[in-house]
């Protein structure tokens, strides 16, 4: 039953990833491909913050989220918004030009080699029915669930949330009321960054961290997402979690170098059986 | 020829048509009129099966077409224009001609590549030539689609639906966005499309236009067929006054 | 129908043999060999993408299907090397038909993360399945490339048949890109909505078009593995799949010559950026960034609008 503890802890990280994911996908109907590359980002900053500069945790984490906030808007307005005429396939290839470019930095500037940090309160594990969980991996999930349920409330109370779900539902009404669509996107982007951050943050005392973190970790999150239904808050939620689960559950049976394959074999199974996955709703088709 | 019988259809909560029912007669011109948003592409888009989750029955020729598929639609001989063109710009004027067949004829990929049918593309030749003739845009044959004006795009797109010699036009606001002059030849060209047994089912706004071309008028608000009968019934109808210029009692 | 660009043909002629004539080195004989590989894949991927608007992010797939089929095979059954490599081509064919059945069915984002799992799934079974693939340390028991009796071997008589291999598979593209089907996939692809409204029977194009290049990529990747002489999985895996987009693009979608420039470009590069090997992925993103921002139709496009050619050419 331990792979129901892991699976939760790495599915948190899922989770925040598909909230990212989602977040960019309802403001712009973009599928960011450089997502994973965001949390990747986030270890390598987390490190050099700690390690390199040696600022404590409490100066470090947020001074790395406000950097992920500004980070995140930089990238739209690189990558995205000088797109002239965006179609569909430019605005595909142009995040898979981003995350290579992204990589690319995270190699030249941090080195090919894993980096860790140390753990960011004492290290203690937690007896549980049938498995333990470490201290750290209960930070993940804690933190990746007030993650989530700020991230909540800021869309439903906050006037700037729901000047993104206006966004969402019909982006000229929204302009016509007054609504910068250009500032929601670039604050979209901010906000996915600011997610892989927090994961990155918060995984890394774990997994480590290394240049080609990102890859992976953006795709199951994406699986995630889609899985709880693109566009579903909660959804991208419950996707992570189950994703984790699944996936720790199939790690357990088989030789552990199928795990990887398992998020793809949903991420097919989702798009051909049930695209709007378990909780997405279908916005009106219009022609 | 073509009739629609209690067509409807819901977007969301919106019912987007609701229990149209009416009849396209063979070989003379119908308009489609009405507000914006009334349903009118809506309606084209179920005839030509794109739009499933659909009430009612559509019948071409007394044959039952309701849930035919778009390729299927088209190979019994319904061919339309649309709002926004669709033609690929990086192509030239005679080669956009040529999507308008290949659906049709099919010809074999195999001997295309290998230049082995070229008696074939002789004779799409000379309907590529017929076409741009009858449109008037042959001086502009081989120049590329990008440099042409909207008049000249206008002209070539109703050029592709009609080199595949259908049975129905559906034409999707034919005269938008040309002059007076354009306008004119329009008219004359459909007059000629008529004569040669080509029935039109054609949504417009330019009332001129219908006026001067159309055999029967429809028109539709919010989805409701609020009018059916020649222009001369419908100019004077209050109904479709009011939903043109609004309720004045409202 | 199109000319066929004649002159285009003959440059690409007069480039093989002259580079055959005077490049001596066989270092840099093997860089335009892989050239020729990644050409035709990326030729492959540009029909996809560039012609039918197809992201197979997966296709890097077909080419290590390709390859390992064909080994695995003659060394299993004892077949000869060409025979081989044609049974290798067809399972992939198939391959893709059983993938792309559901998956075409899919569109932009959805298409592209489809194939991209089903890419990684194929990378997977590459490293597991050891007793087949031979694993991550990868396949050896590759024997010597015979064809047609006589036996191939070396970085000049190998060059000599990829260089044949590679000019007949340009010549039939051009042939293509001048006939009726290169505007029924670009038709496709500016708009889906127009070609079903006259006629065309997308699902079935886009399938025909799937199996095939995924055919010929496996061809490729069958002689490749020959010429190589040991293949393991990490150059069928999804970096692969980046590199032949990239090479799509800069080189310029829906061209011949795109996937040919773009493979040269970035085929070459690594060889010019030896000493600043660790930016070649910045680069990498940076051409490939710049093309979709600045030069949509890719560097191809540039040269016609240098060189001030029109549509009939």
């Amino acid at each position: 039953m331990q792979f129901i503890y892991s699976g939760i802890t790495s599915g948190s990280i899922f989770a925040l990833v598909a909230l990212g994911f989602n977040i960019i996908y309802n403001t712009t109907g973009i599928i960011n491909f450089a997502q994973g590359e965001f949390v990747m980002i986030g270890g390598m900053l987390i490190y050099t913050l700690l390690s390199i500069y040696g600022l404590p945790f409490l100066i470090a984490a947020p001074l790395a989220l406000i950097i992920a906030l500004f980070l995140g808007a930089l990238f739209e307005r690189v990558f995205i918004k000088s797109v002239r005429s965006p179609n569909e396939i430019k605005l595909i290839t142009i995040t898979i030009a981003a995350s290579i470019i992204l990589r690319g930095l995270g190699m030249v500037i941090w080195g090919r080699n894993s980096l860790s940090v140390e753990a960011y309160i004492p290290y203690k594990i937690l007896e549980l029915p049938a498995g333990t969980l470490t201290s750290n991996s209960l930070l993940v999930i804690i933190v990746s669930l007030i993650t989530a349920f700020s991230l909540s409330l800021f869309f439903k109370r906050s006037s700037l949330g729901k000047a993104f779900r206006a966004c969402y539902d019909d982006k000229v009404a929204a302009s016509i009321c007054g609504v910068d669509v250009s500032k929601i996107r670039m604050l979209a982007f901010g906000i996915a960054a600011l997610l892989g951050v927090i994961a990155g943050i918060v995984t890394t005392p774990i997994t480590y961290v290394a240049y080609t973190d990102g890859i992976m970790t953006g795709l199951k999150g994406f699986a995630a997402a889609i899985l709880g239904g693109l566009g579903s808050f909660w959804g991208g939620v419950a996707g992570g979690l189950l994703l984790g689960i699944f996936e720790g559950f199939f790690a357990s049976v088989f030789p552990s170098g199928y795990k990887d394959a398992f998020a793809f074999l949903i991420i097919l199974a989702v798009l051909f059986l049930r695209p709007k996955g378990l909780f997405g709703k279908k916005k009106a088709e219009r022609l | 020829m073509l009739q629609i019988k209690n067509v409807g259809i819901n977007f969301g909560g919106v019912k987007a048509l609701d229990n149209v029912s009416f009849d396209v007669p063979c070989g003379c011109i119908t308009a489609l009129i009405g507000p914006n948003g009334a349903g009118k592409t809506t309606l084209f888009n179920i005839i030509t099966g794109f739009l499933k989750n659909k009430t009612g029955k559509i019948f071409f020729e007394n044959e039952n077409i309701t849930n035919a598929q778009p390729y299927h639609v088209f190979a019994k001989g319904i061919s339309r224009t649309f709002q926004n063109l669709n033609l690929i710009s990086e192509l030239s004027l005679k080669e956009n001609l040529l999507l308008g067949i290949i659906g049709k004829d099919n010809p074999s990929a195999v001997k295309s590549i290998l230049r082995l049918n070229s008696k074939y593309w002789h004779r799409v030749e000379k309907k590529i030539d017929y076409c741009m003739e009858i449109t008037g845009i042959s001086e502009w044959r081989d120049r590329k689609t990008d440099e042409m004006p909207y008049g000249i795009l206008k002209y070539l797109e109703m050029a592709r639906a009609i080199i595949n010699e259908p049975k129905i036009l559906l034409l999707d606001e034919p005269a938008a966005g040309l002059n007076n002059v354009e306008k004119e030849n329009l008219m004359g060209l459909l007059s000629f499309l008529i004569n040669k047994n080509i029935t039109i089912f054609m949504v417009e706004h330019d009332m001129n236009f219908v006026s001067n071309l159309a055999d029967n008028v429809i028109c539709l608000n919010y989805g409701k067929v609020i009018a059916n009968g020649s222009y001369a019934d419908i100019r004077n109808n209050e109904e479709v006054i009011k939903a043109y210029l609004g309720d004045p009692d409202a | 129908m199109r000319k066929i660009n004649y002159p285009f043909l003959i440059f690409v002629l007069i480039i093989l043999i002259l580079a055959k004539f005077l490049i001596k080195n066989e270092y840099y004989l093997s860089i335009v060999i892989f050239g020729m590989f990644n050409a035709i894949n990326a030729s492959c991927f540009n029909i996809l993408l560039g012609y039918t608007g197809i992201i197979s992010l997966g296709q890097a797939a077909f080419y290590g299907i390709g390859a390992y089929f064909a080994v695995t095979v003659a060394a299993s059954f004892g077949i000869n090397p060409m025979p081989a490599i044609i049974l290798a081509s067809l399972f992939s064919a198939l391959a893709a038909f059983i993938v792309g059945y559901p998956t075409l069915k899919l569109h932009g984002h959805y298409l592209a993360m489809a194939t991209l799992g089903f890419g990684m799934i194929i990378y997977v079974l590459m490293n597991e399945m050891a007793f087949i693939t031979g694993g991550p340390s990868g396949f050896l028991d590759i024997s010597q490339f015979k064809f047609l009796g006589i036996s191939i071997y070396g970085e000049h008589s190998f060059y000599i048949f990829v260089a044949i291999m590679f000019f007949i598979f340009t010549v039939l593209f051009e042939m293509f890109d001048k006939s009726y089907l290169s505007y029924k996939l670009k038709f496709i692809k500016e708009s889906e909505f127009a070609s079903k409204s006259f006629g065309i029977n997308i699902f079935k194009t886009k399938l025909i078009v799937f199996t095939i290049t995924a055919g010929i990529t496996a061809f490729n990747g069958g002689v490749y593995a020959y010429y190589s002489g040991f293949i393991s999985p990490v150059s069928f895996n999804f970096n692969y799949s980046i590199e032949l987009l990239t090479m799509a693009i800069v080189g310029g979608l829906g061209t011949v010559s795109g996937g040919i420039i773009g493979a040269a470009v970035l085929t070459a590069l690594p060889e010019f950026m030896a000493s600043i090997e660790d930016y070649e992925m910045i680069l990498y993103g940076c051409f490939l960034a710049v093309t979709i921002i600045f030069l949509p139709g890719g560097l191809t496009g540039l040269i016609k609008r240098i060189t001030g050619k029109n549509a009939s050419d």
